[in-house]
């Protein structure tokens, strides 16, 4: 019993940090109807970041958040403007081709300028664990996790409580009828993209304790991350916290009690499940 | 007339050999074909790699090539990818027309390049891979002069034989040929001298979470535990280890991702007394070394690691090969490399058969020791630089 506890633990604290991943994505998706495949790019982006500000100025991680979210937001609101925005009207796969192209663009002036090399930072925190009731707790984890939770009500609060987030909603529900109602859509597109790019990268920052940092590390998230907004509902910010808590447990489930190896495997099959039960998702509805 | 006629005959020959001379641009240049990953996961090593062989590339050019010919080295990026590699390996036999093969990198991508040199007879040898199976398909044109995975135990087991005696192991390994065969030689000694195996398992590699089957392994309460690993997952095993308060007797690596200098600045405290296996240490006493370790170490500011060393040494197999061959025919190559007999600074390559390898080098096998940030050479005593420490202190016992 206190294994299985201990299992859902360490899955359930992993899940909140997949949750952001997801919540930034299922954002972009959810307003712009673009199916971002930079996304873990964008992660990546946000490790280096946090990388060089503990490196260059000794700021920790969760403290370089605080600036980085910012700094994330306006990269987000620049590759919205600059990149997407002149490909808002073309089909649906000439601009999933542009995400692509994007994602390989970054990690390869991050090769150019960073190199290859794996770069990791060793924080206070990095290797603590506590123990409650017999459970051990990893601490940056437990951070992680709560960040995320913290980030993920903010945005919730953002976005059913303030007149941007009304704006944005009325952007994902109907995209004609909010220009007429005066939504200025270009910026407030913008806007959205920058706070999915601002979560991605605040997911990275917070891994980055954990973690390890290279030009490709984003690539794996991207897929990821795909199958958490998926799993959730294409757009649903709930089912993509819901997405994301589901798959991490699911895979640590599996590398306890299976075999590490097949984790991934455990997790796409719980992905085809819930498709072939829940069309649009755990939480989605089925659009036309 | 005689004199004269035999005077114009080996006049014409010399003005026929010009012009075939002049008409071919291959015999300009010696061409090897050298597929590496230079972008994806394995980048790093890729790079590491091409300084190397680049570095051994200028020297060899600059003492006058190879049969008084300019040595061109072909450096494709295979990403990583086994099909990638297959395809730029057959690309640079069909297009570049190169004489020989090497490189390759990880044991799969390599798998995929010999199948592809085996079934065009192009000669290939192999620096880095360790799969067993590279060179127990009995394919004539592949040679490896590094060490293959059964042999890349040597140092760990002797010395659970001899010293540690462990009552029980426990294996973690990557979900790889590189991974499956190097736990596969554990296990049939573990078998053979009674010690239990008390945990086995594979992971991907990439894993962001190793807590799960770390803390299986915290339950079975082995005296060693054997990973097998690359840097990025390495360096994850061993902090997450530490974070669950695992204390085994020793953890000893199967090479790779314990041996690099990234080991220790990544993980931290947590890897004061890693063992790992070893094939190639810069304090090792093979001649050369030392003029090696100094000219890598003054271009790149860093200490070579074991793969810089393979792919340095790699490219002098090929330039002994190539010199030694009677022409550059791929047959004639493969009979030169397998009459190699060469002292490099990865020790004596010579390739053999046996035990169902074809073509495999024997280098010796060590065990190494992070202590107090440096990695000696511990076992066997005859190479040892320092003392082990075994059993090593708990987490909690340190300072």
């Amino acid at each position: 019993m206190l294994r299985l506890v201990q299992t859902l633990v360490f899955g359930l604290l992993l899940g909140g940090v997949y949750a952001l991943i997801g919540v930034g994505l299922t954002l972009i998706y959810g307003v712009l109807r673009i199916l971002n495949l930079s996304h873990g790019q964008t992660l990546m982006i946000g490790m280096y970041l946090g990388y060089w500000m503990y490196v260059l100025w000794g700021v920790h991680p969760y403290v370089s958040l605080v600036l980085g979210i910012p700094i994330m937001f306006v990269f987000g609101m620049l590759v919205m403007r600059f990149i997407l925005k002149p490909i808002e009207n073309s089909p649906m796969r000439n601009q999933v081709l542009v995400t692509l192209g994007l994602g390989l663009l970054l990690s390869s002036t991050a090769r150019l300028l960073f190199t290859s090399n794996y770069r990791a930072v060793l924080t206070d925190v990095s290797s603590k664990t506590a123990h409650v009731a017999g459970v051990l707790i990893s601490v940056p984890h437990a951070i992680m996790f709560g960040i995320s939770l913290v980030l993920t009500g903010l945005l919730y609060y953002f976005m059913t409580r303030t007149d941007v987030g009304f704006q944005i909603r009325a952007l994902s529900q109907d995209r004609e009828a909010a220009r007429l109602m005066g939504v200025n859509v270009d910026l407030i597109s913008q806007v959205a993209y920058g706070i999915g790019s601002s979560l991605a990268g605040a997911a990275g920052m917070l891994l980055l304790p954990t973690f390890y940092v290279f030009p490709d590390v984003g690539a794996p998230f991207s897929s990821k991350a795909f199958i958490i907004v998926v799993l959730g509902g294409m757009g649903s910010v709930t089912g993509a916290v819901l997405g994301g808590v589901m798959l991490a447990i699911v895979e640590t489930l599996a590398a306890y009690y299976v075999s590490p190896g097949y984790q991934e495997v455990f997790g796409l099959v719980a992905f085809v499940l819930v498709l072939l039960f829940r069309p649009a998702g755990l939480v989605g509805k089925t659009r036309v | 007339m005689l004199k004269r006629l035999s005077a114009l005959v080996v006049m014409i020959a010399l003005c026929c050999f010009t012009l075939v001379g002049c008409g071919s641009k291959e015999s300009q240049t010696i061409k090897i074909g050298v597929p590496i990953p230079l972008t994806g996961a394995q980048a790093n090593f890729g790079e590491i790699l091409q300084k190397a062989y680049r570095m051994a590339e200028e020297e060899i050019n600059n003492a006058g090539g190879v049969k008084g010919k300019k040595l061109e080295l072909v450096i494709v990026d295979h990403q990583g990818k086994p099909e990638a590699a297959m395809a730029s390996a057959e690309n640079m036999i069909t297009t570049d027309k190169v004489s020989m093969l090497l490189g390759g990198y990880a044991s799969s991508t390599a798998y995929a390049i010999a199948q592809v040199a085996q079934k065009n007879s192009m000669p290939y040898v192999v620096d880095v891979a360790s799969a067993d199976r590279v060179t127990q398909q009995g394919w004539k044109c592949v040679f490896r002069f590094s060490e293959c995975s059964s042999m890349a135990m040597d140092g760990p087991i002797s010395f659970m034989e001899k010293i540690a005696k462990p009552e029980s192991i426990a294996l973690i390994y990557e979900n790889s040929v590189f991974g499956q065969d190097s736990i596969k030689i554990v296990e049939s000694w573990a078998k053979q001298n009674g010690v239990k195996v008390a945990f086995s398992d594979s992971f991907m590699p990439g894993s962001v979470d190793f807590k799960p089957i770390l803390s299986r392994i915290k339950e079975a309460h082995p005296d060693i535990i054997i990973p097998v690993a690359y840097l990025t997952d390495a360096v994850l095993i061993v902090r997450q280890a530490k974070e669950l308060d695992i204390s085994p007797k020793m953890f000893i690596g199967a090479g790779a991702g314990f041996v690099l200098p990234e080991f220790v600045t990544q993980a931290g405290n947590a890897s004061a007394y890693v063992a790992s296996a070893s094939i190639w240490q810069p304090d090792m006493k093979y001649a050369g070394i030392p003029e090696f370790v100094k000219k890598w170490t003054d271009k790149f500011g860093t200490a070579p690691t074991y793969h810089a060393a393979a792919g340095y040494a790699a490219i002098y197999v090929a330039k002994d090969a190539l010199e030694r061959a009677v022409s550059l025919k791929p047959e004639d190559i493969a009979n030169a490399l397998k009459a190699t007999d060469l002292k490099t600074v990865y020790g004596r390559v010579k390739f053999e058969d046996f035990n169902g390898y074809t073509n495999q080098n024997k280098p010796m096998g060590v065990m190494v020791q992070w202590l107090d940030g440096k990695l000696p050479t511990v076992w066997p005593a005859e190479a040892a630089a320092a003392k082990y420490v075994y059993p090593v202190p708990a987490w909690n016992e340190r300072k």
